[in-house]
């Protein structure tokens, strides 16, 4: 299908196209145009992805800048599903046009998935393969090799220096499959060709991390021009995703290990020194000379990642007392001697980067400056010592980033030492939380790189959060509902058992028996009416826990069991994995099954439930964070501090965003349909903070109901999604052929020039008005002015 | 002070095995922290060799002794022993010099000339108290022997600097002692605020409930409504106040800001006047606004005007000259006769001015034609 927004001639993949595609799509273009950054929220399963890069493909194509698409996603499938989409994207427009475009695009993710050494890949930790990978790929290696050392390399690595750097791989769409294909083919390394091939790309897919986390976005992400176009699509967590990449962990198990790598880098140095002392030498003089000139050496074999580092900061010379390697490791060494002795502490303490640098300096005379530089030093010490087995080093690396951080940022940041697990334990075992509370720092970077930013998700509520928390301004935030034909989704709100007891999961009834026993039965009468599948989340596995145990009791799982078979959530993924894979083939033998998961947990995202995979889901109790926790506290209280968001505002947005997720499992397309039963009392006055496109589906008489009300409307819903329901009557109204895709455009053609027209008419009118005025005005001058004249006569007379 | 300290420290400077604080067991006595769970490790910095406080209260209460280790024959006595911070005693020594090394090497950053000769500096007294730390004999010997010449020679200067190093220190608690008072106010304040607004919410409340009771006219649907709705628009009123500025500036600007500027605009015009210095033009600025004297103009004519001592003997000025020509030129420009007519009837308002027009009809035709038919509106 093919048709023009604008001047822009867009090809789609697809003969028909839905509505809120089209609006989709111009919206993106006007955020496109006028070069900023945009919220978009579109249900999900109505073709989010293809519609994204139909549009973005055929802006790159029609104008000349060929602006760059970054497109990152969250996880593998989704990444690979993209690809996908594209490479069908650029097929159709191949044979739509007539010839191939010249279009090259890649996928990245991690070495463990894309690596083809023989032993390598069979390794299983992605740290270990990341590791071995650097140790037979990295410059050094490849220098000992050329002088005829005996050394281990990667062939598949080094058949890439035997290429043209700019022609690694044909053009074309690669999707991470195909791309293992073709270097298995021609002996070559997927992962660095995709990395190399980057800067000459059209479409990049990866991960969000690969540039949000500054530890890695600074090495893979950093040669985009300004113009590229990015995208996060599922972006509803991406404030937590940043805040993550900036936040840190420490514990003893961490500085035992950090001890243990400083130790061991002492004894390097100490034997470089008497051989190679001359290495050393050189790095030093390079030091004095300052980072800026090591920029070379900040390649893809760098060893070990940086967090980002202020410009004015490379360009600084290393401080004094940090240049020689000996000095160095002392400092570490002195820096990790400090935390371990603040880890003795017994009592919880939260701090400011500030204080934490003013005690520190007052203890161990460790000034801020040096403290900035420790995570280049480390970095340019473990490349001069030429070390291959990293992995000893990464805890030294972690608190030499800490270090960094810490120094580098005042505010936005805490520092949080929690000796005990728990309220209630007695063995100490301290955790220093070293958290990010603004998720605005890590992204900004990228709102400041890009002109271009989108950010869009199938569940997005509310929109203006988002900006606010991040720290951008957007040019287009806009939520578009769902076009049906018929009503094929029902969602609704049960307050009340059908004994009319509210039921809530607020803390101080939620073991109550009679609200246990009311969601029982909500339980109990849905697997009766469900066919086919049923998913059920609950806010926590600890609240889980203990509904089952008393549903047990109570004999309602024994209710439920005649219709369903049930399967529960576990925080272990393999279990989890088994649980879903029963649960389907239960769902299609016809058995039917109940999955018992938990709103926060791996299921509620990124598991589809399409089809008579879901049929319902019921969502018991409002899925509020852990509120206890004393992170998410000091996060609230940065937030109104600085944001001025309230506590409750963001607490009540968060739980509502991850209900939202959760009843966007079982509505994947346009064909499917599905129940949502939000059961919380408290949902009622929420209900305005859903999506727009849940929210409006959601009917008035809806939002109060008790169970037996609900079970009904249930009931009659689906008695009317099991009439037969053709295709053909969705067309012109959910679905658009390219006919009635003309028609809406001659319509609003239409009505944008009537809307011309009366402004233009109101405008003339005004003119005219004024007009009038003026030459009433003049009249009047005139008029003025003859009795002026007649009077200065009469003066001159007089005088 | 605790120069002699660090000097027969040999034993330690190789230091083979770590010498750390030990977890349970006490070296010296074998006592054993499962039977004395309170029990802490001391060390002495003479010699940095740790042993339980019972063993120190017991080994030096009475004087002077010698460490208890075998191999060590130094003298210590109970007021050197303290707890030890690090668990690492080699890092708590190399702490210790640091103070002391740090307490005579205090320049900072603003006192080089350039970031080299900082760093270079820096490097040079790491490179001494690495002597210090980890030297051996005549190593260390010759370091003490510089740090001591150092202070010897540079005594006035350390005075100095640390001086300045206090007084800074001083200055960032209070600044951030004001900081942190700031920002409890403003928690206080919000709460406040916040329990007023549950406050109202509450008596509104009560209010539909007292409408309801009362049986107002209508049914008791019409009453929720209405009260509702009031209501509602108070609320948000009062959370626009609220929140109302986080929308234009996200900054932590709190309430007490909003607060000062109600104050300012709060007094009206005729106060703020009494406020002010006596200003004869009453407000009106004298500042050219549509063009602005330049310091120089090109024109020979006044070249001597400005240069020539008998030119200027006489007090003429250039620039006053030129402010007025430039004045003359501009004067009349920007009168508007149509913005005249709507102005011109409430500016003329008294007498003397009128007078005043009457008196000048001769000089402008047009204006002051007008201006009788306007006066006339005053007769």
């Amino acid at each position: 299908m093919r048709f023009f927004i604008d001047d822009l001639p867009v090809l789609f993949p697809y003969p028909r196209v839905y509505p809120e595609q089209y609006a989709y799509m111009c919206d993106l273009k006007k955020t496109l145009d006028a070069g900023g950054h945009c919220v978009l929220e579109m249900p999900s399963g109505t073709g989010k992805t293809v519609s994204l890069l139909s549009l973005i493909v055929a802006y790159q194509q029609h104008y000349p800048e060929h602006r760059k698409l970054i497109y990152c996603s969250r996880t593998m499938s989704e990444i690979e599903k993209a690809l996908q989409e594209l490479k069908a994207l650029m097929k159709f427009r191949a044979n739509e046009l007539g010839h191939v475009e010249d279009f090259r695009g890649l996928g990245l993710t991690s070495r463990k998935n894309l690596c083809l050494h023989p032993s390598v890949k069979r390794e299983k930790s992605g740290a270990i393969v990341d590791a071995r990978c650097r140790s037979l790929t990295a410059g050094f290696v490849k220098e000992k090799k050329d002088k005829g050392e005996n050394v281990d390399v990667c062939i598949y690595h080094d058949n890439l220096d035997l290429l043209e750097p700019h022609n690694l791989i044909p053009n074309g769409v690669w999707t991470l499959d195909g791309l293992l294909r073709y270097g298995e083919q021609h002996k070559q390394c997927p992962y660095f060709t995709a990395r190399r091939m980057m800067q000459y790309c059209n479409v990049i897919i990866y991960s969000y991390h690969y540039l949000l986390d500054p530890k890695i976005a600074e090495r893979v992400s950093k040669e985009f021009s300004k113009d590229c176009i990015v995208v996060f699509d599922e972006a509803h967590n991406i404030d937590n995703v940043c805040i993550e990449s900036l936040s840190q962990d420490i514990t003893e198990d961490s500085l035992r290990k950090a001890t243990r790598g400083a130790q061991n880098l002492e004894r390097k140095i100490g034997e470089m020194k008497e051989t190679d002392r001359e290495q050393l030498e050189n790095e030093y003089q390079k030091l004095v000379e300052g980072l800026r000139d090591q920029e070379e050496a900040r390649q893809e074999d760098a060893f070990m990642a940086n967090p980002v580092l202020p410009d004015d900061l490379l360009k600084e010379a290393v401080p004094g007392n940090i240049r020689r390697a000996e000095h160095f490791v002392a400092f570490l060494k002195r820096f990790i001697e400090y935390l371990k002795s603040r880890m003795k502490s017994r009592k919880v303490t939260s701090e400011t980067p500030t204080y934490f640098l003013d005690h520190l300096k007052e203890h161990t005379f460790i000034e801020k400056k040096p403290l900035r530089f420790c995570a280049e030093r480390l970095t340019s010490l473990v490349r001069t010592l030429e070390l291959t087995n990293i992995e000893d080093y990464q805890t030294l690396q972690e608190v030499a980033t800490f270090a960094t951080l810490v120094a580098t940022y005042e505010k936005g940041f805490l520092l949080i030492l929690e000796p005990f697990e728990s309220d209630t334990a007695e063995v100490p075992n301290p955790i220093l939380h070293f958290t990010c509370l603004d998720a605005a720092i890590a992204i900004k970077p990228v709102f400041d790189r890009f002109s271009s930013v989108i950010i869009t998700s199938g569940t997005i509520s509310p929109l203006e959060m988002y900006p606010k928390m991040l720290g951008f301004n957007a040019v287009v935030m806009q939520s578009y509902t769902m076009t049906l034909a018929r009503k094929s989704f029902l969602p609704m709100i049960v307050t009340r058992g059908s004994d009319q007891a509210p039921v809530s999961t607020s803390f101080q009834v939620r073991n109550e028996p009679s609200v246990v026993r009311n969601y029982g039965n909500l339980l109990t009468e849905f697997a009766r009416v469900t066919p086919d599948g049923m998913v059920v989340f609950f806010p926590s596995y600890l609240y889980m826990e203990s509904i089952i145990s008393m549903w047990q009791g109570m004999g309602i799982l024994d209710q439920v069991w005649k219709y369903k078979l049930i399967l529960v959530e576990t925080p272990d993924a393999q279990e989890t994995s088994l649980a879903l894979e029963t649960y389907r083939t239960a769902c299609c033998n016809g058995r039917g099954a109940v999955l018992l998961c938990v709103a926060r947990g791996k299921v509620s995202e990124g598991i589809d439930f399409d089809h008579h995979y879901g049929r319902t889901v019921l969502c018991i109790g409002v899925p509020f964070q852990y509120t206890e926790s004393r992170i998410l506290k000091a996060r609230l209280e940065f937030l109104r501090e600085t944001y001025r968001i309230r506590e409750n505002d963001f607490l009540s947005f968060d739980a509502m965003r991850h209900a939202a997720q959760c009843l966007g499992r079982v509505l994947r397309g346009k064909d499917d349909y599905g129940i949502m039963v939000l059961a919380d009392r408290r949902f009622q006055k929420k209900r305005d903070q859903l999506p727009k496109w849940i929210e409006q589906a959601m009917l008035e008489v809806d939002v109060n109901l008790s169970t037996d009300m609900a079970v009904l409307a249930a009931k009659r819903f689906l008695r009317d999604m099991a009439q037969p329901f053709r295709p053909k009557d969705q067309e012109g109204i959910s679905v658009w052929s390219i006919e009635d895709l003309r028609k809406h455009q001659a319509q609003m053609d239409e009505e944008r020039i009537l809307e011309l027209q009366k402004q233009n008419e109101e405008n003339m009118a005004e003119e005219v008005r004024r007009q009038q005025a003026k030459a009433l005005a003049l009249d009047d001058d005139y008029d003025m002015d003859e009795d002026d004249e007649r009077e200065l006569m009469e003066i001159d007379g007089m005088a | 002070m605790s120069r002699r300290a660090t000097g027969p420290t040999t034993t330690l400077g190789t230091m083979a095995a770590p010498n750390v604080v030990p977890e349970d067991i006490c070296p010296v006595c074998k006592r054993n922290r499962y039977l004395n769970s309170s029990m802490t490790f001391k060390i002495n910095p003479e010699c940095y060799h740790p042993m339980c406080s019972q063993c120190v209260e017991t080994i030096f209460k009475t004087g002077p002794n010698q460490c208890p280790y075998a191999s060590c024959n130094k003298t210590l006595r109970l007021k050197g022993f303290r707890e030890a911070m690090f668990a690492d005693l080699t890092i708590q020594r190399e702490v210790d010099i640091r103070k002391r090394v740090a307490a005579v090497f205090n320049n900072t950053q603003d006192d080089f000339e350039t970031l080299r000769d900082y760093n270079n500096y820096l490097q040079d007294v790491e490179d001494l108290t690495f002597s210090l730390v980890y030297g051996e004999g005549t190593e260390r010997a010759d370091a003490e022997a510089k740090l001591a010449d150092y202070e010897q020679q540079h005594r006035a200067e350390i005075e100095r600097n640390k001086k300045k190093g206090s007084d800074a220190e001083a200055l960032r608690l209070r600044r951030q002692k004001e900081a942190d008072a700031a920002a409890a106010a403003r928690r206080a304040e919000l709460l406040r605020e916040e329990a007023e607004a549950r406050e109202e919410e509450g008596k509104l409340n009560q209010e539909v409930m007292e409408a309801l009771q009362r049986g107002e006219s209508g049914n008791a649907a019409e009453i929720q409504a209405r009260i509702l709705a009031k209501k509602k628009a108070k609320l948000a009123k009062l959370n626009a106040e609220h929140f109302g500025p986080s929308m234009d500036n996200a900054g932590p600007r709190g309430i007490s800001i909003r607060g000062l500027r109600q104050k300012r605009t709060g007094p009206t015009e005729d106060e703020e006047d009494r406020n002010k210095p006596y200003d004869p033009y009453a407000g009106v600025s004298l500042q050219p606004t549509r063009y602005t004297v330049q310091d120089h103009y090109e024109n020979p004519f006044l070249e001597p005007a400005k240069e020539r001592e008998d030119h200027k003997v006489g007090g003429y000025n250039v620039q006053e000259y030129v402010a007025r020509a430039m004045f003359e030129a501009f004067a009349g420009l920007g009168v508007m006769v149509g913005e005249e007519k709507a102005s011109e009837q409430r500016s003329v308002g008294t007498t003397a001015a009128r007078d005043a027009v009457a008196r000048n009809k001769t000089s402008g035709p047009m204006t002051t034609g007008r201006r009788q038919e306007v006066d006339d509106v005053f007769v």
